[in-house]
């Protein structure tokens, strides 16, 4: 199908048209990255449709010498991303139209190549394909943050690169492994995800093969304690910048657990289970306390990531229904309600040339339609119902009661102290005195509301009708049983009706038998 | 369970969130009395449409409808969460609606005259309107985690209002402080809703299933099977979110702070509908906390605690709205030991009159600091009798009805009923009723006490009063007159009168209820009269110390410090001082918690960057060490290179000289 082809095409083609447009006026970059990301969402909307039929794929030879296709494929959880993505990219371009005035050409080329390689990787099925977009999305983040940033941009942009960059190459390693034990035990190199699946290993290799990809992937979660770039790097990108690395970057990493890590070593995923919960418990807190102590508007919203990631992971890794579909709410709600947040950062800063709470205060007064937002944005990040994140963590907290009590008891209060964060960013920027240093504000233009507009009703709808996130789900490999052996939730849990992909080899030492087909996507 | 010709009843919620959209959207475009009257056109549309599905409900042919029941869509749907959103229209919601729709109506019309002329008007009604729309969800839910968005939706409408004058940094801490307080014990809530799913199946969270007697039945044979302990653990939680939304003991912390907003907000939100949210989850929640005895006894003696705890301090506060408010707390103990005794009709029936006579003070009050331009030390009052007379008559029957004074006001029989249910009732005994009659006492006093201060005597201070429109005291006069004649519905059948509520309720909450409430004449006659007496007698002793004297009160200027600790006797103790802090229990969390979590952030923050970082810095300087390293045998100079390689030279001739065997 040439639906998938084209939602990775138009962005480079948008990227092609600013590029090659560089003598024009710098509207001309801005229309042209407006068009190519409105007509990629547009796409998104129709392949959701489709998705709701049955998975979405495109197949066709790359590097027949190595194995490598060029194999796009779209499931719901895919879709759900592709659609996170693209309507995040529209709300950068929309975000960027008037804060950025510099060398505007180039800041587009590489928005959009950006979006190509998030696309990428959240559609490839073919781990050559996949690999390069993650990397693809790395320079052109690196160039956004070391060109446009702010004061302390080079620093940041280089300890981003070297942090992701260190992580993928252990994340190579071990797929790298996974390829040729493939390659010895069926006789034929390939790269697709599907037959790297079907590759038996034994727990020891799936022990190490885990802790490769693991590795790989909490980097660019970031999973306490590997998140030190993250607050270094959503401080000093620029808005839209830290748009795209809070609402897909990061999810980059949780799409990789889900769809290569847990599938590929489950045996390994179970082993590491009880430490990746214990650390994601400790980032739910840890993140929510640092967050609290910071001064810096930005650096704030980049703690409380780490916060509301650790949900994420918890969700991923405690091996239920709830927990799992819970985490796709979060990727989602995260992406919208944490990008927000990031926007006002943004707009705030290009207004005030500031990001310190001790100068804000008592703006609403001045900005009474940029107070609203925040407000919302405030209220989502705390999990107010009506808005998605209540329905993410709700099913977060849920699972991991479900899953070992005190685990849920525990996880609960984590939404008092995201609470205690969330209330300091709107009181300290929109109520008390007014600030002295900020004379006159101007409240948000049309284009600005338009943008955040968009990501509040995105997180109305989840709110009320998470189904349209939960429904047409990817569901976890029924082999993540807990630990201590009890029966998974999962199966139990999942409904008639909904899609459950076929149990996958656990610890086998023969080979497969030669009848076991490639895994399908069945309803 | 859609009954053929019931009325649609998400409409009920929908209109004042309609009214809400519409000021918000369009809040740009309108003027602050054009919002109110939007505000005011919405909730009205939405009381009339509560009364006329009351009524098709009381009036159902045949007589035995019990309730309505809509489901709009599925909502939630993973596992043990399921949730659908619909709505579900008992007796209990009734009441509860036709007060938050009604009561509400005449704050938002007081509203209009009351926040004309301020700047955030446009806001203020979109929130009130908000709330209300919340609220209703909130009484309307058909289960449990629908009805949790309506209880978190009023926790941020608080917020939203204690915060509307946002200038002032005080009023945005009692804000936020009022948020955490009580998300605190939504945490608890959520758990206790989990623990209930876990326990008896998913159904367990519907409220139809609460409501009906016979699928309790099979709850509590459930419960026997699973030991009480579990069911006593979800009850206590959900004890816990009732506790921090209605301001108990020990998160009670929150409301006597929360009056930082405007008034009407706090006769709304702070008194009659919003705090009393703990209430009717304990009501509606009845059939699981009357399996366990030793949560009814939790749940009795917090109320009797905190009723007596708040009346305390009641008695000394200076702040005409905190007192107010820590009767408020009193009050609702009130209620509250009502339902931990069994008597489920009783506690709600004193929500009913409390909601009425509460909101009268309150927005009596609301019209007192108006006339006096924002005053609210009731030691610059005085003498406002004369020139606020209707508000003055209004503000007495409420007092009167909160002081319980016998035979003539709501507040009596309400409070009545529950005094003698905590006597006879199974799960009473006399410590409680011990404490209701002490509390009924000092609130007596208190209300008097605030009488005699605020209306009575010579004004302690000049002031230019304002005069209250019509707006402002219709809405007074209608709430006194209900502050009066709504406890005639409930009179004891002893005194040979038809006790209308209670029997209003014996379909929710059934005969487990009604044998409780025990009715004996000589006895229960006694009783009215004792605490009848004792009202009266707690006006007597405020006339003794707070009526005025004869001589003149000394001029302003320069005494009006004296004035203020001139007060009697009580204040210069420092036991006075500890109530007036509402027993320094803010002091106590300040210490234990805020300061707890203020310096655990500090110092992860500080390990964050120095420690955590600082471990990435270093493998980073390591790197750049063998960088410098290197960078100094490759310079890309002559000198450098022969220097590098006469040195490489001498070590490999060494090591060949010293590798050759001797």
């Amino acid at each position: 199908m040439t639906l998938l082809t084209l939602i990775v095409l138009a962005p480079l083609i948008g990227a092609l048209v600013a590029g090659l447009a560089v003598r024009t006026g710098p509207a001309s970059a801005r229309w042209a990255a407006l068009a190519a990301t409105g007509a990629d969402l547009l796409l998104a909307f129709i392949l959701m449709f489709f998705v709701r039929e049955s998975p979405v794929a495109t197949s066709m030879p790359w590097i027949p010498a190595i194995g490598a296709a060029f194999h796009l494929e779209a499931d719901g959880l895919s879709a759900v991303l592709v659609l996170l993505t693209t309507m995040l990219g529209v709300v950068a371009v929309l975000i960027s139209w008037n804060e950025i005035t510099r060398k505007v050409h180039a800041y587009h080329v590489w928005l959009l190549l950006l979006q190509v390689g998030i696309l990428l990787v959240f559609l490839a099925r073919d781990i050559v394909l996949f690999y390069f977009g993650w990397e693809l999305m790395l320079i052109p983040m690196f160039f956004l943050i070391g060109v446009w940033g702010h004061e302390d941009k080079l620093y940041s942009a280089i300890k981003f690169f070297l942090f992701t960059f260190t992580g993928s190459i252990f994340m190579l390693v071990a797929l790298l492994y996974v390829y040729f034990q493939h390659a010895r035990q069926y006789g034929m190199y390939s790269f697709e995800i599907a037959n790297l699946l079907k590759t038996s290993l034994t727990e020891t290799e799936q022990w190490w093969v885990f802790l490769g990809l693991f590795i790989g992937f909490a980097v660019k979660v970031p999973l306490f304690p590997l998140h030190t770039w993250l607050p270094d790097a959503h401080t000093q990108a620029p808005t839209a910048g830290s748009l795209i690395l809070a609402g897909l970057l990061l999810k980059t990493g949780v799409y990789g657990l889900m769809r290569i890590a847990m599938p590929l070593a489950p045996a390994g995923a179970t082993a590491f289970a009880p430490m990746v919960i214990t650390l994601a418990v400790a980032g739910i807190f840890y993140g929510a306390l640092v967050a609290f102590s910071q001064r810096d508007f930005k650096r704030l919203v980049a703690y409380s990531s780490i916060s509301h990631l650790g949900f994420v992971v918890l969700g991923l890794f405690i091996g239920n229904a709830a927990g799992w579909q819970g985490a796709t709410l979060q990727m989602v709600n995260h992406g919208l309600a944490t990008g927000g947040l990031f926007l006002i950062a943004g707009i705030l800063q290009q207004r005030a040339h500031t990001r310190n709470f001790d100068m804000y205060g008592g703006l609403w007064r001045h900005a009474p339609t940029m107070g609203a937002f925040l407000l919302f944005f405030a209220m989502a990040s705390l999990g107010i119902p009506g808005t998605g994140n209540f329905i993410g963590e709700l099913y977060v907290i849920g699972g991991a009661f479900q899953f070992k009590w005190w685990l849920g008891v525990i996880t609960a209060f984590g939404i008092l102290f995201a609470a205690a964060y969330s209330l300091r960013v709107f009181i300290a920027t929109m109520h008390g005195p007014e600030s002295p240093t900020i004379k006159h504000m101007n409240d948000t233009t049309w284009v600005e509301n338009l943008a955040m507009g968009i990501l509040v009703a995105g997180l109305i709808v989840v709110g009320f009708v998470p189904r349209v996130v939960t429904a047409p789900l990817f569901y976890p490999p029924d082999t993540m049983v807990p630990r201590d052996g009890r029966e998974p939730a999962t199966i139990a849990a999942i409904r008639p009706g909904q899609i459950v992909i076929p149990s996958l080899p656990l610890i086998s030492a023969e080979p497969p038998p030669a009848s076991f087909s490639t895994p399908e996507v069945r309803k | 369970m859609l009954q053929h010709g019931q009325p649609i009843l998400w409409l009920i919620p929908a209109l004042p969130a309609a009214g809400a959209a519409l000021i918000f959207l369009f809040s740009k475009q309108m003027s602050g009395r054009a919002a109110g009257r939007i505000a005011c056109v919405s909730v009205t549309l939405c009381f009339g449409w509560v009364l006329f599905c009351s009524s098709l409900l009381l009036t159902w042919p045949g007589g035995n409808m019990l309730f309505f029941h809509e489901k709009i869509c599925q909502w939630l749907d993973a596992g043990p969460i399921q949730s659908d959103i619909g709505f579900y229209f008992d007796r209990i919601a009734l009441v509860f609606s036709i007060i938050v729709s009604g009561v509400g109506l005449l704050i938002h019309i007081y509203s209009c005259e009351y926040m004309d002329g301020d700047e955030g008007m446009r806001r203020y009604f979109g929130y009130m309107n908000l709330f209300v729309a919340s609220m209703l969800v909130l009484v309307m839910a058909d289960n449990a985690l629908f009805m949790f968005v309506g209880w978190e939706g009023v926790g941020a409408c608080s917020f939203f209002l204690i915060g509307h004058w946002y200038q002032k940094s005080e009023n945005c801490v009692a804000a936020q402080k009022a948020f955490l307080v009580t998300r605190l014990g939504d945490i608890f809530l959520l758990i206790g809703l989990l623990l209930c799913a876990r326990l008896a199946g998913v159904s367990y969270l519907n409220m139809s299933g609460f409501a009906q007697i016979d699928d309790m039945k099979s709850v509590a044979e459930f419960g026997g099977i699973q030991g009480s302990t579990l069911i006593t653990i979800a009850a206590l939680l959900l004890l816990g979110g009732a506790v921090g939304k209605s301001a108990q003991l020990p998160l009670q912390t929150w409301l006597p702070d929360a009056m930082a907003g405007p008034t009407p907000v706090s006769a709304l939100i702070h008194a009659a509908t919003m705090v009393t949210a703990g209430v009717y989850l304990v009501a509606r929640f009845h059939a699981l906390f009357a399996l366990s005895p030793a949560a009814m006894l939790t749940v009795a003696f917090i109320g009797a605690a905190t009723a007596l705890y708040a009346a305390t301090c009641a008695i000394v506060q200076t702040d005409i709205k905190r007192i107010l408010a820590y009767s408020t707390i009193s009050q609702i103990g009130f209620m509250v030991l009502g339902l931990g005794v069994g008597a489920f009709s009783p506690g709600i029936f004193h929500f009913f009159t409390h909601a009425f006579y509460k909101a009268l003070l309150f927005l009596a009050a609301g019209a007192v600091i108006h006339a006096l331009h924002g005053e609210q030390n009731i030691f610059n009052m005085g003498g406002l009798k004369q020139p606020l007379k209707g508000i003055y008559l209004a503000f007495l029957a409420g007092a009167a009805s909160l002081a319980g004074i016998p035979f003539i006001t709501a507040g009596f029989w309400s409070k009545d009923a529950i005094l003698w249910s905590a006597l006879t009732t199974r799960y009473g005994n006399a410590g409680l009723y011990a404490a209701g009659l002490a509390t009924a006492l000092l609130t007596s006093i208190y209300s008097f006490r605030l009488v005699c201060i605020v209306f009575f005597g010579n004004p302690r201070k000049e002031h230019h009063i304002h005069p209250p429109g019509p707006l402002l005291s219709w809405p007074l006069y209608i709430l006194a007159f209900f502050a009066i004649v709504a406890g005639f519905i409930n009179i004891p059948a002893v005194f040979g009168a038809h006790p209308a509520w209670e029997h209003f309720f014996t379909p929710v909450f059934g005969e487990d209820q009604a044998e409780s409430l025990v009715h004996s004449s000589g006895y229960e006659i006694t009783a009215t009269l004792g605490s009848g007496a004792l009202a009266i007698i707690g006006a007597l002793i405020a006339w003794r110390l707070y009526a005025p004297k004869r001589e003149p009160i000394p001029a302003p200027a320069s005494e009006i410090g004296s004035v203020l600790t001139e007060t009697p006797s009580p204040y210069r103790s420092s036991l006075a001082n500890d109530l007036f802090h509402g027993w320094r229990f803010d002091a106590l969390y300040d210490a234990l918690f805020v300061r707890t979590f203020r310096i655990a952030a500090a110092v992860l923050g500080w390990f964050d960057r120095t420690i955590v970082d600082g471990i990435f810095e270093l493998a980073a300087a390591i790197v750049r060490g063998f960088n410098t390293l290197f960078l100094f045998f490759q310079n890309s100079r002559i000198p450098r290179y022969a220097l590098v390689m006469l040195a490489g030279a001498v070590v490999i001739t060494t090591i060949v000289i010293m590798s050759i065997p001797r």
